[in-house]
């Protein structure tokens, strides 16, 4: 298995076997660096949030350990198998979940998630996504095109891409931003769920309530650098990180 | 597998919408008929004149083409899609250009009769060089579009920099192809003519060659 976090980051809580790790990633927009050097490491079944304010870089970061942007610097791996290559195996065990949630808008649910499976070669299970179309509360709507779809069905619909989906670390980029209290609740349980099936899952969220609440670990990304974490975070301790920032 | 998965995804969302299929062949019937009705050509200078038309408009023809097929992959971040699906990426490259070579041959079939019925354009002349012509510089501008097409999807004013970054990459096939089908289609041999299309082959494979080897990182942002 991999090595433990960095000692030499000098964070504490580290996992003690790593799914993923990620050493000195970079990366600047305009040569404007908005990551300077991340790394960090993800145990197998963790559920992490990843925080810090507008344009501190979260996107980016999901965005390059989800293989849609290359670093400049840095290495990852996963489950051994090195990231940023052109072997495209690794991302058999990885998913991701953006702010918009990768769908063809003139195909419907079901279209879009058969292709999504496909791609990612898994078998169709009508039982299963009848159930999940169910519990999202999306039923009798699989057949319409997504186009028509508001905001909020859309991110439930990419939780039912996840759901149907075989991976080992999840990317969710503010999975809650269009979902309401019931979808929120919702999206707890099945996190939970997958904590419990060993996932894990890096998530971003700008509400430090809802994050607190379902995050084993906080990742504080400031000036492009993980400048703290905390093991089982509070909403206060999130707050109070964010305001402290300079 | 991946491949086919693309190609019919593509294939799907035209049918669904029918959007770039109705443009591309209302433009190329647009610029038929104003040219048929505004000028009055002889027919030694109509000779010489309608393959190269025909040529510019399946180029203009083309970046309609390019910009829908490419550009679905916008709307709701649809492209990450593809990104994050282990998939080969050079098979989204082949893919994509191949749905679009696919939707710029049947805009050709469903445009190429108004060449002939108003521009005279004498296909019957050398229907089988026509077609090998055809196809030639299909392939060609599929291989170079495609590529472009995958470059600009990622930059910021992406559907203005297609054009401009195409039209010089297509220039050569596009004089090529206007030679070789006006040679054609006067009856002569082809071999006073086949350079042209060797010079479109060549363009091809360079091109899908760089397409398969370089997209992974064009790709990406």
């Amino acid at each position: 298995m991999q090595c433990l976090w960095a000692r030499s980051s000098g964070l504490t809580s580290a996992p003690v076997t790593a799914l993923i790790t990620a050493t000195g990633i970079g990366k600047s927009f305009n040569l404007r660096p908005v990551l300077r050097e991340v790394s960090f490491s993800l145990a197998p079944g963790e559920t992490v949030l990843l925080f810090g304010r507008n344009g501190c870089g979260k996107t980016t970061l999901l965005k390059i350990m989800a293989g849609i942007m290359r670093p400049e610097r840095g290495q990852a791996s996963l489950d051994r198998r090195e990231l940023f290559t052109s072997d495209c195996r690794w991302r058999y065990d990885m998913i991701y979940l953006g702010h918009r949630p990768s769908l063809y808008p003139a195909f419907s649910a079901r279209e879009n998630l058969r292709l999504s499976l496909r791609l990612r070669r898994v078998g169709w299970d009508e039982t299963s996504f009848q159930n999940l179309l169910e519990r999202y509360g999306l039923s009798d709507r699989e057949d319409e095109p997504v186009e028509v779809y508001s905001e909020g069905m859309l991110q439930r619909l990419g939780l039912i891409r996840l759901e149907l989906s075989r991976w080992k670390l999840a990317l969710l980029d503010e999975p809650t931003s269009a979902l309401d209290a019931d979808g929120a609740s919702l999206l707890g349980e099945t996190l939970a769920r997958w904590r419990t099936a060993g996932r894990t899952v890096l998530f971003t969220s700008h509400d430090m309530l809802w994050g607190a609440e379902h995050a084993d670990r906080a990742l504080h990304l400031q000036r492009g650098r993980i400048a703290s974490e905390l093991a089982s975070p509070t909403a206060p301790e999130l707050l109070a990180r964010l305001t402290g920032e300079t | 597998m991946a491949f086919l998965t693309i190609l019919a995804k593509d294939i799907r969302l035209e049918l669904r919408t029918r959007e770039s299929l109705a443009a591309m062949v209302v433009f190329a019937l647009t610029v038929v008929l104003l040219f048929a009705f505004a000028f009055d050509f002889t027919p030694a200078l109509r000779g010489t004149f309608t393959p190269g038309l025909m040529w510019l408009t399946y180029f203009f023809v083309a970046v309609l083409g390019l910009l829908r097929v490419f550009g679905q992959e916008k709307q709701l971040e649809a492209y990450d899609l593809l990104l994050t699906a282990p998939v080969d990426r050079s098979l989204i490259y082949l893919g994509k250009s191949t749905a679009f070579l696919l939707l710029l041959l049947v805009a050709q079939l469903l445009s190429l009769p108004v060449f002939v019925l108003f521009l005279e354009l004498p296909l019957a002349a050398a229907p089988g060089y026509f077609i090998l012509i055809l196809l030639v510089t299909d392939l060609a501008i599929a291989a170079v579009g495609g590529l472009v097409a995958g470059l600009s999807l990622r930059a910021p004013a992406g559907d203005t920099l297609l054009p401009i970054i195409l039209f010089p990459l297509l220039t050569p096939i596009l004089i090529a192809a206007t030679k070789a089908t006006s040679a054609a289609l006067a009856g002569q041999p082809f071999a006073e003519w086949d350079f042209w299309i060797m010079l479109i082959i060549t363009f091809f494979a360079l091109f899908v060659l760089a397409g398969i080897f370089t997209f992974d990182y064009i790709a990406e942002q």
